[in-house]
This record gives structure tokens, C-alpha cells and sequence, in this order.
């Protein structure tokens, strides 16, 4: 009799700390900034490294709002158009009197993706092609189409 | 005297000791109280076969359906059918035919399921944007973990509850997005809690 309570009572216990482990992996809410942006950096071919240019100021054709306003940049960060598949930003950079500017335009394909209630849903995007009216850039390079993540540089703009 | 009482022990174990003691069905009707009231909840049978009085193999199947908007007024809508398998064991007993028992047990459960989420809204520089996925299909498959006891109450007929500790193992997300709800399995968190009550019926007794 003791023998066969003593194999229900390993059973329930068997659950229980099952139940405890399991516990233990429980997932937490949305604590980030799940939001996907183009990743973007200005690159001098000649030193084959990243630069920083100074007063930069970027903004999205159509829009009337800047994005960066007169800033040092090395990288930025983009949102590509939900709406549309193609997505063009103006950049400019002022020089003293000298002022020069470039339309960038990328075109891709949109995947939105809707993580959870918490989270909501962020726009994973996939790069078509990529090119400027190369009057201060020389080239685009593609350095990864799928823009899933902020932790990779996704095109560099050569100078 | 003494003989008839050996007549009457020799009796009751010939029956606790067959390997076939009857079988169990159960009706949810927690499931279906709750798609009345408000509109989401699931309806469930299972059968379980009690073997010895030692083991109780378990099957069930239900169908779900759920309609609910977060506050982000995200809309989630679903229906989806569900079935799980596997093993309950008596913690305690107490009759020939475990009317009334306390039991523990381990299930795998699953679900294939279609669902559609309303006004998502998408917010960057471009402005805002709603979005709706529609037909998303999703497979899942969860370890269950259950408490439960059920007791005799109206001849035959018994009432209980099972207390539910599950974990999904393996799920396949929609295209575009991961279900919030899986039919059997409840809101789609590690792990999710989940509690039936069931009416028991008695089938070859």
C-alpha cells in the first residue's frame, strides 16, 4: 500500500518540479524599441572606412518634417515608406556657403510582421535596389537586403 | 458469515484487478459558458480509459473560438479546433471504478489553425498606418501539465475541475505575424495557465 502511494506521490512531485523548471523560462513582455530601420553610413572608398561628415540634414521627399537637422553623422537610421515601395530622402550637407545635396532612393518590398499584442507590429523590408543622383555620393553599396534588424549597416553611401 | 465477506473481497478484487475498468467521458462546460457570456471560449470532449484503476490514457478534442481586442485595439479573431493526448495517474482514489479520484497528469496538445488581425497599426516617420493580416495559419504544439479531481454527484453522473500548466514545444507563426491565441492551448504566453470544468459520464460501467 505505502509502496504504491510512494509512486503517486514521486509522480506528483515529478510534475510539480517540471512545473517549477518550466516557470523558470517563462517569457517577459515587450521591454524594447522593436522598430526596424534602415541602417545607413557614409563610406570613403579611398581609406576604406566609415566618415563623419558635419551639418547634415536629411528629410523624406514629400514630407516637410527634417529627420536630422544639421548634424555630424557617421550612421543613420531610416524608415523605409509603408505605403509605397519606393522610399527617397533628401541629404544635404552645408559646407560654409557651399551647399550640396543628394536624393537617395531605395526601392523595395514591405513584410510587415506583428510580433505580439504587446509588441505590435514592426515592417521588415526587403531592398530591391538602391541608388543616388550621384551629385555627392559616387555609389550605393548594398551591404544586406533584408532589413530585419538595427544591429547590421544595411547600405553605405560611397563618397 | 466469514464466507460471504471472502465472496465479497474475492468480488471487488477480480474487478479492481481487470485491466479494462470502464470509461469516462467529459463534457467542458466551462468553454461553453464562456463563448456564451462573452462571445470567446472553447467546447471540449475527452475520453479516458481507465485501465487497473492505475492508469487513465486520455484523449480529447474541442474546437475554440476567440474574438477579442487589446488595448492597442488590435483585433484578434479565431476558430480553431484542437486535440490532445496522454496520461493521467491517481494521486488518490476512492472507488472500484475511480468515481471519485484526484489526478495528476501529462498531455501533448495540438492545434492548426487559420486567424485574422484587425487594425494593426504601424507608426515611423511616414506617418501612421492600419493594417489588417487576414487568413495567417498557424500549427502549434504544447506540453500540458494538469491537476484535476472529479467526484460522483448525481448517480452516475460526476462533476470536476482540471487545473492547467502548459508550454508550447514547436510553433509554426503565421507569414506575417505570431498568433496571440491558440485554440487549446489559451493566450499565446511561456507558459499559460488554464482551468476546465467538466460533467463526467460513465460508459461500460
Amino acid at each position: 500500500m505505502w509502496k504504491r502511494n510512494y509512486s503517486r506521490i514521486r509522480f506528483f512531485v515529478c510534475l510539480t518540479g517540471l512545473a517549477g523548471i518550466l516557470s523558470a523560462c517563462a517569457s517577459m513582455g515587450c521591454y524594447e524599441d522593436n522598430s526596424v530601420r534602415l541602417q545607413v553610413g557614409f563610406y570613403q572608398q579611398s581609406s576604406s572606412s566609415l566618415v563623419a561628415i558635419d551639418s547634415v540634414s536629411i528629410w523624406g521627399v514629400g514630407s516637410d518634417s527634417l529627420l536630422y537637422n544639421n548634424k555630424s553623422l557617421q550612421t543613420f537610421e531610416l524608415d523605409l515608406n509603408p505605403l509605397s515601395n519606393e522610399t527617397r530622402y533628401v541629404i544635404r550637407v552645408q559646407d560654409g556657403l557651399f551647399r550640396m545635396q543628394d536624393t537617395l532612393t531605395i526601392r523595395h518590398q514591405n513584410q510587415p510582421w506583428y510580433e505580439s499584442s504587446d509588441c505590435g507590429c514592426v515592417l521588415h523590408s526587403s531592398i530591391d535596389t538602391c541608388f543616388t543622383s550621384e551629385t555627392l555620393f559616387e555609389s550605393v553599396t548594398i551591404q544586406e537586403r533584408q532589413v530585419q534588424s538595427n544591429d547590421i549597416q544595411h547600405i553605405l553611401l560611397n563618397i | 458469515m466469514l464466507t460471504v465477506q471472502a465472496q465479497e473481497q474475492a468480488t471487488k478484487e477480480t474487478v479492481q484487478t481487470g485491466w479494462f475498468n470502464g470509461m469516462t467521458l467529459g463534457l467542458d462546460v466551462s468553454g461553453p459558458a464562456s463563448l456564451l457570456i462573452n462571445g470567446s471560449g472553447t467546447g471540449a470532449v475527452k475520453m479516458d480509459v481507465n485501465v487497473r484503476n492505475k492508469y487513465f490514457p486520455t484523449i480529447e478534442l474541442g474546437r475554440a473560438k476567440w474574438d477579442k481586442t487589446n488595448d492597442l485595439a488590435h483585433r484578434f479573431q479565431t476558430v480553431g479546433n484542437f486535440a490532445k493526448i496522454g496520461l493521467n495517474l491517481p494521486i488518490s482514489i476512492k472507488g472500484d471504478r475511480a468515481e471519485n479520484a484526484f489526478l495528476a497528469g501529462i498531455h501533448y496538445g495540438y492545434s492548426r489553425f487559420s486567424y485574422d488581425i484587425d487594425n494593426i497599426l504601424l507608426d515611423n516617420y511616414w506617418g501612421s498606418t492600419a493594417l489588417r493580416l487576414q487568413d495567417e495559419t498557424a500549427r502549434v504544439g504544447w506540453l500540458e501539465l494538469s491537476l484535476g479531481v472529479r467526484v460522483r454527484a448525481f448517480g452516475p453522473i460526476g462533476l470536476g475541475w482540471t487545473f492547467q500548466y502548459k508550454r508550447s514545444l514547436h510553433q509554426k507563426n503565421g507569414s506575417h505575424s505570431v498568433p496571440s491565441y491558440i485554440p487549446g492551448y489559451g493566450q499565446n504566453t511561456k507558459p499559460s495557465a488554464g482551468i476546465q470544468a467538466f460533467i463526467y459520464i460513465p460508459l461500460f460501467p
